[in-house]
């Protein structure tokens, strides 16, 4: 009897432990989600955003020729997979380079045709359908936050920022240089990314006026995102520029931070490429960076002295941990990550584009969580 | 009032007529439908295509090479009207080399043809193959023509343009006029009328042959514009194509003409290149143009002052459609060239129109 009840308990307890260590055996990790095969390639998307765990969007192109321009693409995520959405009153070519949404049944997307024509599209919550854009604007990216939506784009060559007013668009004031990115909290609070002759520079707009800093001085230094999480803790990534050649030698990324009183560089565990994008998840999750053609050195005397670095870093308030992409087959690995955070939760999507075979490209997209 | 009903109806008829298009087809210009595309058995990539030539609907020929066994070798494809398949009866198939221009004098099949570095015209007869080596060799080697009782290389050696000529039993050298520099193509109609475009010292200029001697053939180009193609009708009929530059800006050109008259036209082809260019079996000119999608190729058929675009079968997963070469086969009209599948490198294609 004692036996019996011995080897039942052990084999409550095998299961359990077993249970427990399938279950924590795997730390959570990058994976690959696939895209859908109505995706013709060559494809890449550009931007996503996700308002839940059930509805995401992501933009880009598909059908992309040697030479040929591509068709505007749109995937939709439904909780399960995701699907390629029908456009069926967009009949030009080209592609759709930014998205965002100030509630489900208010996304944007901003896209240039083939012809170099900027186009807005917007989705009601049924449908799809093109809106007029601002007139003369070449519009580069939409940017959404604490109601607002903003447009970033060219007059002219000559920057402009608009929000969205009523049935319209309205201009709003410039900060001194180019604004690559921007982080929405209110109408009279927004920070931007961008650069100037000087270097690197954010600002914040405070309804009335921008206020900017240069947050890095060197040549060709330039920040892409900016994600203020408080008033003492805003971030900025890009690059860190350089000066002098060989063409085609790799430069360094730039990660900046301010604590309330000053900017400081954040060192980062990779060596070479740029920031290509910066997302909050809920409080007490990381803060995601991620990095374009990540590059570190190699151990002393290895050949090539390059070998591959961390895609993603998850700063959790000390420190990085590193993570790199899956391997996926038949592509190699990606150019550019573009993240979006899942309102709420602790997952977050990268989407962009992945080296494919024979020199191609191909659309990626990678999920956390 | 059944008379007044019939006389009604009649006039509606009528009327409905001549409201809704009618097109007339003739038995001679069927009515192009749409393009389909023809398998055609695989080279080994890269593969480059030289030439199509057709002559009745049963039968087209083309030219290329692949790279196979680290080396270029030629190939050559046959149509006989239903598909495509390799020929490798040719002298050399399995030898370094490649295969050019093609040109159909009488019964026979000539063709440009590289044989481990050593140029010669192959010729395809009824008994089989034989060959006519060339008096030289060239550095280069930029174009070919033949007709009956005559046969024209052109190129370049160490002591600068040649003009080779082969008279079906032996070959002399040709001279052109003063200034000129280069002959960029020749196409030849008869053994006495041959016409070639040259660069020369005061930009390009057509030149003529009359059986005597190569003589500028006083054609007035648009003013900056080199030559792409002459195309030479049995009607007479002579058509250029090139490019005229306008403040750097490249725009297609077609001259149409008897030789002495010319009329110019500037088609919406952009800057396309018209070397591909071939008369229909509709009358109209066709030519491939550059596409606006991965997956499809493209046409333009201009006829007189009309330009219109057709584009080829879609094809699954293809990322480049590159048209090289077409041919009228009887009533239909038959294209050749690569298509690169997303995944694989560019390989033969070909397509029909009508038929």
């Amino acid at each position: 009897m004692a036996r019996r009840l011995l080897v039942a308990a052990l084999a409550v307890a095998v299961t359990i432990a077993t249970t427990m260590g399938s279950a924590g055996a795997e730390p959570p990790s990058w994976q690959p989600v696939p895209v859908p095969a109505q995706v013709r390639p060559q494809a890449g998307l550009n931007e996503a955003v996700a308002l839940g765990p059930d509805r995401a969007w992501a933009v880009g192109a598909d059908a992309v020729g040697r030479e040929a321009p591509g068709f505007p693409l749109i995937l939709r995520w439904d909780g399960s997979a995701w699907q390629r959405q029908s456009l069926p009153g967009i009949g030009w070519q080209g592609e759709l380079l930014s998205i965002a949404a100030t509630s489900p049944t208010a996304v944007w997307a901003v896209g240039r045709d083939s012809a170099g024509g900027a186009h807005l599209l917007r989705f009601d919550g049924i449908a799809w359908y093109e809106s007029r854009p601002p007139r003369g604007v070449a519009l580069t990216k939409v940017v959404a936050g604490g109601g607002e939506t903003w447009l970033i784009g060219s007059r002219n060559g000559a920057q402009v920022l608009l929000r969205r007013h009523g049935n319209g668009w309205r201009d709003v004031p410039v900060p001194p240089g180019f604004v690559y990115g921007l982080h929405i909290l209110a109408a009279d609070d927004v920070w931007a990314a961008g650069a100037t002759d000087s270097g690197a520079t954010v600002s914040h707009w405070n309804g009335q006026t921008w206020r900017q800093t240069i947050v890095d001085g060197f040549p060709r230094s330039a920040v892409g995102s900016v994600l203020a999480v408080s008033p003492t803790e805003v971030w900025a990534g890009g690059t860190a520029g350089f000066v002098g050649g060989p063409p085609g030698r790799p430069i360094p990324p730039l990660l900046v931070r301010w604590d309330g009183q000053a900017w400081s560089r954040v060192a980062v565990p990779t060596d070479f490429g740029s920031i290509s994008s910066l997302a909050p998840t809920t409080s007490g999750a990381p803060i995601w960076v991620s990095v374009a053609r990540s590059q570190k050195w190699g151990p002393p005397g290895s050949y090539p002295p390059l070998v591959p670095g961390p895609d993603f870093l998850a700063w959790n308030g000390q420190s990085f941990t590193e993570y790199s992409e899956p391997a996926v087959a038949g592509e190699g690995d990606s150019r550019v990550f573009l993240l979006a955070p899942v309102p709420g939760t602790a997952t977050v999507w990268s989407v962009g584009r992945a080296d494919g075979p024979e020199g191609t490209f191909a659309a990626r997209v990678l999920r956390f969580g | 009032m059944n008379g007044l009903r019939a006389f009604i109806v009649c006039l509606v008829v009528a009327c409905a007529a001549v409201v809704s298009p009618v097109v007339v087809v003739s038995p001679a210009a069927a009515v192009p439908r749409s393009w389909s595309a023809l398998p055609v058995p695989a080279a080994a990539p890269p593969v480059i295509v030289s030439d199509l030539a057709a002559r009745g609907p049963g039968e087209a020929w083309a030219t290329g090479y692949e790279y196979a066994a680290d080396e270029w070798r030629p190939i050559l494809y046959r149509w006989d009207g239903t598909t495509w398949s390799r020929d490798t009866t040719i002298p050399g198939a399995g030898e370094p080399g490649w295969l050019g221009k093609m040109q159909f004098v009488g019964e026979e099949m000539w063709i440009l043809h590289s044989r481990a570095g050593v140029v010669e015209i192959l010729r395809r007869s009824a008994g089989g193959w034989s060959a006519v080596p060339l008096p030289q060799e060239l550095w280069t080697y930029q174009d070919f023509a033949a007709v009956p009782g005559a046969a024209w290389v052109i190129g370049e050696d160490d002591t600068g343009l040649k003009v080779l000529r082969y008279d079906g039993s032996g070959w002399t050298t040709q001279s052109t006029p003063d200034g000129v520099l280069y002959l960029m193509g020749i196409t030849a109609r008869t053994a006495t009328d041959a016409w070639a475009w040259a660069d020369t010292d005061t930009g390009t200029t057509v030149l003529r042959w009359d059986g005597t001697a190569w003589r500028d053939a006083k054609v007035s180009l648009p003013p900056n514009s080199n030559v792409h193609t002459i195309m030479l009708e049995p009607s007479g009929r002579v058509t250029i194509g090139g490019s005229r530059y306008t403040d750097g800006v490249a725009r297609t050109y077609l001259m149409t003409g008897n030789g002495h008259a010319w009329h110019t036209t500037y088609p919406p082809l952009g800057d396309t290149d018209t070397e591909a260019m071939v008369r229909g079996p509709d009358g109209a000119l066709w030519l491939p143009v550059r596409s606006d999608r991965a997956f499809q190729s493209r046409y333009a058929r201009v006829d007189g002052l009309r330009t219109t675009f057709s584009y080829g079968p879609e094809r699954t997963n293809a990322i480049d459609v590159k048209p090289r070469a077409l041919a009228r086969a009887g009533s239909s009209l038959l294209s050749f060239g690569t298509v690169e599948i997303y995944g694989s490198k560019p390989n033969l294609m070909s397509e029909r129109l009508g038929g």
